[in-house]
């Protein structure tokens, strides 16, 4: 299985690679336009700022590259601001445009009497859809997860929203899937075995 | 959920722990810390370079790519990191955040610097917190060695404005010493901040960390040393360099509570705490 891990210069690629490593898996770390495109899984990590990512994604010629596997329905898993760079836009440092596979916005956490950045461990929640056969396969309410994040995906259609987290009064999006594409705002390979479950599943779907 | 954070000291290749951050007996091997405690259910774990010379610096890097080869949570890596090329290596080692202190006071502008490069959750600043005869509470760095004069209520607020993603609060006067968190501290911290703040500092015992974690001011996490390496040595018996590290430890026993991190987390569930299990 040819598994790569996008390099635009953000994210602790490190502990990705590893993480994939003690599950089996060789990720290729790379932003080569040809490996990319004939991957027959890819992830996409971030940790930083919407509008700049999307800047490098575009430079590097990835964003385009991007485009080709969604339209070839090719498996991709963003992670963190890789996941939320799959939504529309997002309000970060200004309107940032995103890569628009999946309806919503990427919004600032409220604060209403908590600490932001949210930095910590959450259960999910079930929307209306199954998780069986999708990447939260044998996930339950009671598995934790690591998210580290001030940004959050809101309004995210019913049939693509699998799970999400409370957050106060409200809710955010915590996995985002149309079957192919899938995103997970925290981040699995820092969430322990149930964390590498998650990846586990991507790899084998 | 509020966090568990292990804190593992580390001084040339070895797991240490002192009291008051200093008087260092040397304990055990850290991947080997490490991996005990992210199998017990540690939420994160800080490496902390206690001796942070640019000497060592080498051995620390290809320890935290070891210990991320096996453990997958969060791993926070502090002690002497000056620059911005210092956090890159240990971000691109594996860590996921750094803490700074002695370079932050020399030049709070650093705190931006590394949160506009690295994103502001990469950022954790590290105060050493000691309460002076006036009874307010002063910032000092080296381990409690050297005063800077400002006051810690001061401080965190200017740590938040420059970008800072999170607070870590030691108290130098309970560090080690297991006589509980020096609470007024921590609540005074947690009042003027809306970033998470991380007690540290003279956890004992499962009330002390329960009572920490109840406060009204909002304790997202708090960092543990003593505490967990005291039972960690009694249920796995973890040599030192010198063989002796249950020994080492022995001191301890009638400040601390022989719990280990389950035990901790099954007790703090009981008390209404959420914690991931």
């Amino acid at each position: 299985m040819k598994l790569v891990i996008i390099d635009y210069g953000v994210g602790n690629l490190y502990s990705l690679t590893q993480a994939c490593k003690y599950l089996g898996y060789d990720a290729v770390v790379s932003r080569d336009h040809d490996m990319i495109m004939e991957a027959d899984k890819v992830i996409l990590p971030g940790v930083g700022a919407f509008g700049q990512a999307m800047d490098v994604l575009r430079d590097l010629g990835v964003y385009q590259v991007l485009q080709y596997r969604i339209q070839n329905k090719k498996p991709i898993l963003g992670i963190c601001l890789g996941m939320q760079l799959l939504f529309e836009v997002s309000e970060e440092f200004g309107k940032h445009d995103g890569i628009n596979v999946f309806a919503g916005q990427v919004k600032k956490l409220s604060e209403n009497g908590h600490r932001v950045p949210n930095v910590g461990w959450y259960s999910l929640q079930k929307n209306s859809l199954n998780w069986n056969e999708t990447i939260l396969d044998g996930i339950s309410s009671q598995d934790a997860f690591y998210f580290t994040h001030s940004y959050c995906a809101l309004n995210v259609n019913d049939r693509e929203n699998l799970a999400s987290t409370s957050w106060g009064q409200d809710q955010f999006c915590a996995v985002v899937s149309n079957g192919v594409i899938s995103g997970c705002q925290f981040h699995p390979e820092k969430s322990g075995p149930a964390g590498l479950k998650i990846l586990e599943n991507f790899f084998k779907i | 959920m509020k966090r568990i954070i292990s804190r593992i000291d580390i001084k040339n290749d070895w797991v240490v722990k002192g009291i008051h951050l200093e008087g260092l007996r040397a304990i055990g091997a850290p991947e080997q810390y490490s991996k005990s405690y992210y199998a017990d259910g540690a939420d994160e774990i800080l490496l902390m370079d206690i001796v942070a010379s640019l000497y060592e610096r080498n051995a620390l890097i290809e320890l935290v790519k070891d210990i991320a080869k096996d453990v997958f949570i969060p791993i926070t890596l502090g002690g002497g990191l000056r620059t911005l090329d210092d956090i890159s290596a240990a971000l691109n080692a594996g860590a996921d955040k750094v803490t700074i202190n002695t370079a932050a006071h020399k030049r709070p502008d650093f705190i931006s610097e590394a949160a506009n490069k690295f994103g502001s959750s990469t950022i954790v600043v590290a105060v050493e917190a000691i309460q002076e005869s006036d009874g307010q509470f002063y910032c000092f760095t080296d381990n409690g060695r050297e005063a800077t004069g400002r006051l810690v209520q001061d401080w965190v607020r200017e740590a938040e404005a420059k970008g800072a993603g999170e607070i870590l609060i030691t108290s130098v006067d309970r560090e080690g010493t297991g006589k509980g968190f020096h609470t007024e501290l921590i609540r005074n911290v947690a009042k003027v901040v809306r970033i998470p703040v991380i007690a540290h500092g003279g956890a004992g015992c499962a009330a002390h960390v329960r009572a920490a974690l109840a406060l009204e001011e909002d304790i997202s996490a708090v960092c543990i040393a003593s505490l967990f390496h005291y039972n960690l040595v009694q249920r796995i018996g973890i040599n030192g360099p010198t063989n002796s590290a249950r020994q080492n430890i022995s001191l301890k026993r009638k400040a601390l509570e022989d719990i280990s991190i389950p035990q901790l987390k099954a007790y703090l569930c009981d008390q209404n705490i959420d914690v991931r299990l």
